[in-house]
Parts: structure tokens; sequence; C-alpha cells
């Protein structure tokens, strides 16, 4: 899973490795992991089992609770952003509106609790506000960022209830160690290079019809190729988070460190 | 007479089409009405909420200390000003009815502010769980107010814009003060340099 995720990685650094940040922070797409950090705030292996935890988390109570860790917002203040967020990747189921986001912004040193309609009775904001005041900015502000957003997922979650035992015992060391075994990470890498290359010939042939790297036949290959390794990355990626349909308006509360 | 009944039929046709047009206006227009509608009530129930809140908080800061009098009760008026707000049906298309509802949610905002602020020199009440409890709904509750009014702005914009447009205008006006245009929140003066209940 994790190979999936360092290729499509790859895959994104090639295509929008052009897109220039501003001072507006644009609602990014819906993420595809229940956990994602897009700033290198977190280790991976974090990551990879906060996201095991939560897709297990949305199987067994239909709650969707996503961690999203991104840099900053911009000059968008942050109840802003993460209000519009949340409604642009619909967490959720629709109707019940019964999805929550964590969100971490580590360069403007704030964390919100955004929560959907649906939860508010269950998590109110005074109960958010003290995961966040009791629990998450005392470890940020002690340097430790992976146990301040584990703890919090666990306040949550403890909040909401309905996470069986189990699933908190496969934290998972071992889930994270299965999902960097050689053989999926050279998958990944191969699939990573067969995908570049396959961008490469053809925005060279697009950009110089006349030149063409290995021969036009072979490059259709190669391109043909490409194609088939991003339906091969959109398969896997059937399994990776979308939003029910669910809304937020404005509940939960934001701290600071 | 054979070329009368097809010019009869023609004008029926053309009618019919006529009719059918207005009604499928009609019918959009009602649709926008009733989706500015059900955000209205959505911004009177955060409203709603943060009045909710103004009993406790008062009986809160009450309870701590020599806590300077004039302010509390000053959030008390303006909470009971609130509460007296006829909100029967239809501020959204009335301005007079709506600039009384948002000086009185105005006034309110700023006798919360100036409480919050006093509070400030009170650490022992800053502190309590209690009132950091509070202070965490009124933040939550502010924030919801925020997005609710900015959400009927958006459904108001829409209906607006289809209400004013050739020829839906036409036909909003043939049905007089049923669909008047809807009066849009403007952001308070200063609100946007510092929002009310942030520290």
């Amino acid at each position: 899973m994790s190979a999936l995720r360092w290729s499509l990685a790859l895959l994104m650094l090639i295509g929008l490795g052009s897109a220039a940040s501003g001072a507006e922070v644009p609602i990014p797409p819906s993420p595809t992991q229940w956990a994602t950090d897009t700033g290198g705030f977190l280790k991976p292996q974090t990551v990879t089992a906060l996201d095991a935890r939560l897709r297990v988390y949305q199987t067994d109570t239909g709650h969707q609770v996503l961690v999203y860790v991104a840099p900053t917002t911009g000059e968008t203040p942050t109840e802003d952003w993460t209000v519009r967020a949340f409604r642009s990747w619909k967490v959720g189921r629709k109707g019940m509106d019964d999805g929550l986001i964590l969100f971490v912004f580590p360069t403007d040193h704030k964390v919100r609790i955004e929560v959907g309609y649906g939860l508010e009775q269950t998590v109110p904001d005074a109960t958010a506000a003290r995961i966040i005041r009791d629990t998450i900015t005392p470890k940020l502000r002690a340097g430790q960022p992976d146990e301040a957003v584990v703890a919090g997922v666990d306040g949550i979650l403890s909040t909401i209830g309905g996470e069986t035992p189990s699933q908190v015992a496969t934290n998972a060391p071992e889930e994270s160690d299965a999902g960097s075994s050689p053989v999926w990470v050279a998958l990944g890498i191969l699939l990573a290079i067969l995908i570049a290359v396959g961008v490469i010939v053809l925005v060279g042939r697009i950009k110089s019809p006349g030149v063409y790297i290995g021969g036009s036949s072979s490059g259709g290959g190669w391109g043909g190729l490409a194609l088939l390794g991003a339906g091969f990355v959109g398969g896997g990626m059937t399994g990776g988070f979308s939003g029910g349909g669910g809304f937020s308006g404005g509940g939960g509360a934001t701290g600071s460190w | 007479m054979n070329r009368g009944l097809i010019a009869v039929g023609g004008l029926v046709v053309i009618l019919l089409i006529v009719v059918m047009a207005i009604a499928g206006t009609y019918n959009r227009l009602v649709t926008l009405d009733q989706a500015v509608q059900s955000q209205w009530a959505q911004v009177e129930s955060v409203y709603q909420r943060r009045a909710d809140l103004i009993p406790n908080l008062v009986a809160t800061v009450k309870g701590a200390a020599n806590f300077e009098k004039s302010t509390y009760v000053a959030v008390a008026e303006a909470r009971s000003k609130v509460g007296q707000l006829n909100l029967a049906s239809g501020v959204p298309n009335d301005p007079a009815a709506f600039a009384k509802f948002t000086g009185a949610q105005d006034a309110l905002s700023s006798a919360l502010s100036h409480l919050l602020a006093v509070v400030e020199n009170y650490p022992d009440l800053k502190a309590s769980q209690n009132f950091a409890d509070l202070q965490a709904q009124l933040e939550g509750t502010e924030n919801r107010i925020a997005v609710e009014r900015m959400r009927f702005n958006n459904a108001a914009q829409v209906f607006n814009t289809a209400r004013d447009s050739f020829p839906t205008n036409l036909v909003a006006g043939f049905f007089g003060t049923r669909f008047n245009e809807k009066t849009y929140f403007k952001s308070q003066p200063g609100s946007e340099a510092a929002p009310p209940v942030k520290f």
C-alpha cells in the first residue's frame, strides 16, 4: 500500500512539480488516504498506522475520521480553510454528516478539529477543545508530533466510540513492515519508472514532434505501458478514502502551540 | 376556415409555451427561495445557539470575585434584545427586519467581546475548566455563525442573480413582493481585523 503511495507521490512530483505555491493556499483535492501528511511532519510509519486504523474504524462504525497534516493555510484563517476543505472533500456519510477531520498545520502552529454536523452532539466544541488543549498541544510543544497526533486520534475515537480493542492493538508496526516490504517497494519503483518514462516520452513527443526518444513505435509502447501503470495505481486506489457526501458547519475547536 | 383554425391552434400552442415557461421560471424561483429560507433557518439556529450559551456565561463570570458588573449586565441586556426579535418568516425578504436582526446580534457580539476582553484581567476565572469550556463553545458558535452567514450570502446571491436576470425579472416582478431581492449580511466594520471571540 505504502509503495503504491510512494509511486503515486513520485507521479505527483512529476506531474505537479511546476505548480507554484502562493500566499493563497487552495483547497487540495480530496485525500485518497485516511491519514495524509503533505509536509513530512510525521514519521511515515505513524501515518501508515493511523491510516490503517482509521480505515478499519470507518469499516466498523461508518464514521469517516481523517487526519490531515499540511504546512499552512496561507493567508486564509484556519477555520475558514478547514470548513471549505471539509465541504470539498465531503467527509462523512451523505445525510448523516458524521465525519470528522483532525487538521495540523505545523508552519501556522495550529491544530483544528473540524466536526461534521452529525457529530456535533457527540463531539461538542468543549470536548474537541479539551482534546486539543489537554492532549495534543502539550505534546506538540514538547516536540512530539507523532505522539500528539496519535493521542489526538485516541481522544477523538474514544469520544465518538465504537473502536474495537483489537483495532487499537493493530496500531501496527507489523502493518507498516508489510507495507514497506522490499517486493512492494521494488514494484512501486518499477511502476513509477515506467510511468515517468512514459510521461517523458509523451511530453517529448508533444513538445518536439520531430524528435522521438527511442523511435515512434517504442514511444507508443512506453506510453501505453505508462497508461497501464496509471491504471494499476488507479486500481489500487479504489480501496482508498473517498468522501461520502458529508457536511460541516464550522463546529469543533482550534488550538495553537 | 382551415387557415383560421391553424392560426388559432398556433396561438394556443404559443400561449401554452409561454405559460409553461412562466411556470418553469416561477418554480425555479420557488426552489431558490426555499434554499435561501432554509439557509436562513440555519443562520437563526446558530445565533440561537449563541444566545443559549449566555445565561451560563453570565452566571460563570458573576461567580468570579469582584467581576466588573457593568460588562455582564450589558451582555444580559443585549441578549434579551436578541430574545425579543420577532422572527416571523420573511426576514431575508425584508431589509428593515433584516437590519433590526443584524443590529441586535451585532450589539450582542460587541458586548460579548468586551466581556471576554475583561476576563483577561481575571486569571483564575480564565484558567477554570468551566470557563475554558464556555470559551470553546463560544468560539465554536462564532465560527458557525460566520460559516452560516457566508452560506446564506451564497444562497441569496444565487437567488438574486436568477431573479434579476432577463426574463426572470419580468416573472419575479409580476408576483410582487413574493420574490423580493434578498438582503446580504455585511461584515461588521472592523470585524475583518479582529474576530470577536478570539484572544
